[in-house]
């Protein structure tokens, strides 16, 4: 703070450029001219500027603006900090508090690991430890993690990150200053994605690191079942990209809080639901293709290789349903905020 | 009595007669408390007929005594009358009355012309007649050429003709105007300015609040001023600055010769002393406004003084309200 | 230096389909303070966007402190500070944390911009209160935020969108003070567009006025204002029989009440009044010479465009009104 002071004071206001020096009065006492001044030429010093009230000052600042990637990482920070500290975007405390206890949750596997390998008993580490059933449980097992843990998550956070700034107008302070749409929206998704990779992606890497820890586990176990921890991973961005594009989309297109993440909710747990009674009653499992948490669950099956649960369609099927809700959320997304008014609408 | 569900005219109307026995607006020690702050408290004060500027801060209690006015609030202490007729929970006195909210919500969906007209509907007119109410309402705000857009779609000061608009579409006897001038271009301002002064020279009662003095101040000199919930003042604003009379009154002339002037000046009776600000200046201090100005024009005729201007720089809306809620005041 | 220009506009042209909001632009603003002016719906929003570069000209090209508007508005925006005319301000965060943002989001690194958000946000008048959300805040304190937040970069060039709006008489003054300072003390340059003339006269040396897209005027206020000279004083007492006797006298007289315009007749037109005045034993209590506002000559511009004022005779004339509906009289109606 205190370094671009010199900066905002311009010494001429002060009259105090001349250094105190003593040099006046030894020119005086020597008499360094030659004294035949004419006294009618004397002129009393008129001081120029006697002093200063600082009622109401504008204070220049000379700095030099930083380029378009600092202005990106303000906004990833502002809304990455705001989970964790005051100052930055203010997230409601149920959606932080609910964040905090999904991430304890979501270490509850890490933790059984550390505890068996505590106690070194081989059933419960069968039970508990890493294997490919375990890792697609963490990930993308429904009850209760694709339920309770995640798409609410992705609800609390998609709820109001672009939708407040229609409310409040806020999305002036974006669009007045050298800001893209892109950067803004981009920023924006890679946030809110961010914030769910720590309790989804982080937890996966502190549990697979809680079983290397508690056991021991040696290079040849981490190249058997690192191919199996990525595909597990890749199945976590998956999920996070698409909760966040299709909570994103819906929070564009409203000025509300609650109405995108309700709207997610009802999308993947509805179109669940509906595909589950359908695939019951009829013993058709097509509908199962307009359920994203089905197609993702298909997706990552099949790269993981747990037992496929979806068998009546291929696996690309899916994965081209999951393209398509993709795009199109986000063509959603991008048409809306590129229409977004500077002002409030 | 049937209601009048054809709505082609048939309707039991009858002319209507002010009786100008029963004031307008009636408040007799009317307080309003929410918990231990109080809004209002005990105002008293009767208006008939005249445009009266609202003034007061934000927060000195002019919402509150229009939501009073309206019925939306039921006073804690007091009793209010419209024309005599008590306004909470009655809809009666509204037939007459012609309120414009401060807040900007509208039906944004509805046109202008729908909107004026459905508010014409609730007052009693047939749908035809409403129609052409509007249409009238409508182009006296300068708003006929956009009628028939959505409301969605209007700026502010649109927006605010509108509102306007439905409030004088009952040819309101009372007309209540909560910030009406926020938004408008001048033009729409000075119309709205001069309609405003017109009904009040009518005989409608006419309240209008504004934040900007000077706009009040081409109104009307008619003022209630409230701070912190306290009628401070009520009156014409010239006459309240009179009853001020701890705050000396300063007059200021400019002329040819001040020191001269000053020489002449100075036996006039009320003259409590005299300062010079510049050379051509020349200040007067009284307590009595009223007696220096009757004697200065003839002072100055009589010993050939030329005068450019005179001017009296406390005697304004500006520093009336400055000194009455800056605390030392009444 | 003086008349360096900031914005310049080469037929400016800007349509939506067949509504044309801008039309042919040809604008040279200088230095200074600026007030942008019209009626509603002349196109000043439209203007202010399109110089921000955040909308694409249909036709024609400008310059906004030397960049291209059309491409270049990224360093348009780096440049000028904008305070938006509605809500721009999360009410959620406290006042000195969305100032620092809004620099953040500038690219100023987080401790200069702590450090200028409590510069500016003291400079615009909060004081203790920065550490307050600004959902407590009063309109004056939002706009006054909202200004901090345009200026944390000490932007060459403010565009104020009705900074005054809504504000109480206090917080009015505040305002005008700190844009007026901004320019004055500051050297910086301000365009803004307000409804409230006497504002706008206060703060700004130069006007552009927009009508219906096209240009209406621009040039110093100074300049603009036709001299029209007149007397005006204001009468207490005796007003109608001061206002006889002038007549009587040969004055033009026109009335407004208590205030009365007298026509310029030569140097002794005061002395003239004052004789009047002292004959009929009315009091003047305020005698100057009139200087046409910057409203007059808005109004005349406006009139001159067409447009005029209605009076209340284009409200009341309707013959609709003999018919007056009341309130059931068991509802206490009736003419209570």
């Amino acid at each position: 703070m205190t370094e671009e002071l010199p900066e905002d004071l311009e010494p001429g206001e002060y009259g105090a450029e001349a250094p105190v020096t003593g040099q006046g009065r030894m020119e005086a006492a020597w008499g360094s001219s030659e004294g035949d001044e004419d006294l009618s030429d004397t002129q009393v010093a008129q001081p120029t500027s006697t002093g200063h009230v600082f009622e109401q000052v504008y204070k220049p600042w000379q700095g030099e603006l930083n380029p378009r990637w600092m202005r990106n990482w303000a906004i990833l920070r502002h809304h990455l900090l705001g989970i964790f500290k005051k100052g930055h975007r203010p997230w409601g405390m149920p959606t932080r508090l609910f964040i905090l206890v999904v991430f304890l949750a979501s270490l509850s596997d890490a933790a059984l690991t550390l505890l068996s390998g505590l106690l070194g008993e081989a059933s419960l580490h069968q039970l508990w430890g890493v294997s490919r059933d375990n890792l697609y449980g963490h990930v993308l097992g429904f009850f209760p993690r694709n339920v309770l843990y995640y798409p609410i998550i992705a609800a609390l956070l998609v709820g109001s990150v672009i939708s407040e700034d229609r409310q409040h107008g806020t999305s002036a302070l974006y669009f007045s200053r050298p800001i893209t749409r892109f950067d803004y929206v981009g920023m924006k998704f890679l946030s809110v994605a961010l914030i769910q990779s720590i309790v989804v992606l982080l937890t996966l890497t502190l549990y697979y690191l809680a079983e290397i820890i508690s056991l021991g586990r040696g290079w040849a176990w981490i190249l058997d079942t690192f191919p199996l921890f990525l595909a597990a991973f890749l199945s976590g961005v998956l999920l996070i990209f698409t909760y966040t594009s299709i909570g994103l989309a819906l929070s564009s297109v409203s000025k509300g809080k609650f109405f995108p993440g309700i709207g997610l909710l009802a999308i993947v747990l509805g179109t669940k639901v509906l595909a589950v009674l359908v695939s019951t009653l009829f013993d058709r499992e097509i509908l199962y293709l307009l359920s994203p948490y089905d197609c993702m669950a298909h997706v990552g099956q099949t790269i993981i290789g747990t037992q496929p649960t979806y068998d009546q369609y291929s696996w690309t099927w899916s994965l081209a349903s999951l393209v398509a809700m993709n795009a199109f959320a986000l063509y959603t997304l991008s048409a809306r905020v590129s229409s977004m008014e500077v002002t409030r609408e | 009595m049937m209601p009048d569900f054809d709505q082609d005219g048939k309707g039991e109307t009858k002319q209507w007669q002010p009786d100008l026995t029963v004031p307008a607006v009636l408040l007799e020690g009317v307080s309003k408390s929410y918990g231990r702050i109080f809004a209002l408290s005990n105002i008293t004060m009767a208006l008939n007929g005249g445009v009266t500027g609202v003034l007061g801060m934000n927060g000195a209690g002019k919402s509150t005594m229009f939501k009073l006015l309206m019925g939306k609030l039921k006073p804690s202490q007091g009793k209010i009358r419209l024309f005599g007729t008590d306004p909470w929970k009655n809809p009666a006195p509204y037939a007459r009355v012609g309120f414009v909210p401060e807040h900007e919500k509208m039906y944004d969906w509805m046109t202008a012309h729908q909107f004026v007209s459905t508010f014409a509907r609730l007052n009693g007119l047939t749908r035809a007649e409403a129609g052409v109410e509007a249409d009238r309402v409508l182009n006296f705000v300068g708003l006929a050429d956009v009628a028939h857009k959505k409301l969605g779609q209007y700026s502010k000061g649109m927006r605010q003709r509108a509102k306007i608009a439905h409030a004088l579409v009952n040819d309101p006897d009372l007309i209540i105007l909560d910030e009406p001038l926020q938004g408008c271009d001048p033009l729409a301002r000075t119309t709205i300015m001069n309609v405003i002064r017109e009904l009040g020279r009518m005989g409608r009662t006419v309240l209008v609040s504004s934040h900007i003095l000077q706009e009040i101040e081409r109104i009307t000199e008619q003022i209630i001023i409230l701070h912190n919930g306290r009628l401070l003042a009520l009156g014409n604003l010239h006459a309240i600055r009179e009853k001020l009379d701890q705050i000396p009154h300063r007059i200021t002339i400019e002329a040819d010769d001040a020191k001269a002037l000053a020489k002449d000046v100075i036996d006039m009776d009320g003259v409590q002393g005299i300062s010079f600000p510049d050379q051509k200046n020349l200040t007067i201090q009284t307590h009595n406004l009223g007696a220096i100005h009757a004697q200065l024009p003839k002072v100055i005729v009589d010993h050939a003084h030329t005068v450019h201007t005179i001017d009296n720089p406390d005697d304004d809306l500006a520093s009336i309200l400055g000194y009455l809620t800056s605390g030392g005041g009444v | 230096m003086v008349d360096e220009l900031i914005i310049q506009t080469t037929n400016l042209t800007k349509s939506y389909g067949p509504h044309v909001a801008l039309d042919n632009l040809n604008l040279a603003v200088k230095k200074g303070a600026t007030g942008l002016l019209g009626p509603n719906g002349a196109g000043k929003s439209t203007f202010l966007k399109t110089i921000l570069g955040l909308i694409q000209a249909t036709e024609g090209e400008g310059t906004v402190l030397g960049h291209d508007i059309r491409t270049e508005g990224d360093a348009i925006r780096a440049r000028i500070g904008y305070m938006p005319e509605y809500d721009a301000l999360n009410p959620d965060m406290d006042a000195i944390h969305q100032v620092r943002y809004s620099g953040e989001l500038l690219g100023m690194n987080p401790t200069i911009a702590l450090a200028r958000a409590h510069e500016s946000l003291q400079y615009v008048g909060i004081g203790e209160q920065r550490y307050r959300k600004i959902g407590t805040f009063s309109t004056g304190m939002k706009q006054a935020t909202k200004l901090a937040c345009a200026l944390i970069h000490d932007p060459e060039l403010i565009i104020a969108d009705e900074p005054s709006n809504g504000l109480d008489a206090q917080a009015r003054e505040y305002m005008i003070k700190t844009l007026t300072t901004t320019v004055k003390t500051g050297q910086r340059s301000v365009l803004m567009a307000s409804h409230l003339m006497d504002d706008v006269e206060r703060v700004c040396e130069n006007i552009v006025l927009l009508h219906k897209g096209k240009l209406a005027a621009q040039g110093a206020i100074v300049d603009l204002k036709a001299i029209d000279r007149e007397i005006e004083i204001h009468v207490w007492g005796g007003a109608t029989r001061l206002a006889e006797a002038m007549e009587a006298d040969g004055l033009v007289v026109r009335r407004e009440g208590r205030v009365m315009r007298i026509g310029h007749t030569g140097e002794d037109t005061t002395t003239r009044i004052l004789r009047c005045a002292a004959q009929t034993g009315a009091q003047i209590r305020r005698m100057h010479e009139y200087e046409a506002s910057l409203e007059d000559l808005f109004l005349v511009i406006m009139e001159n465009l067409g447009y005029e004022i209605k009076t209340s005779e284009d409200l009341l004339g309707s013959p609709a009104l003999a018919r007056k509906v009341d309130a059931p009289a068991h509802m206490g109606g009736g003419g209570a």
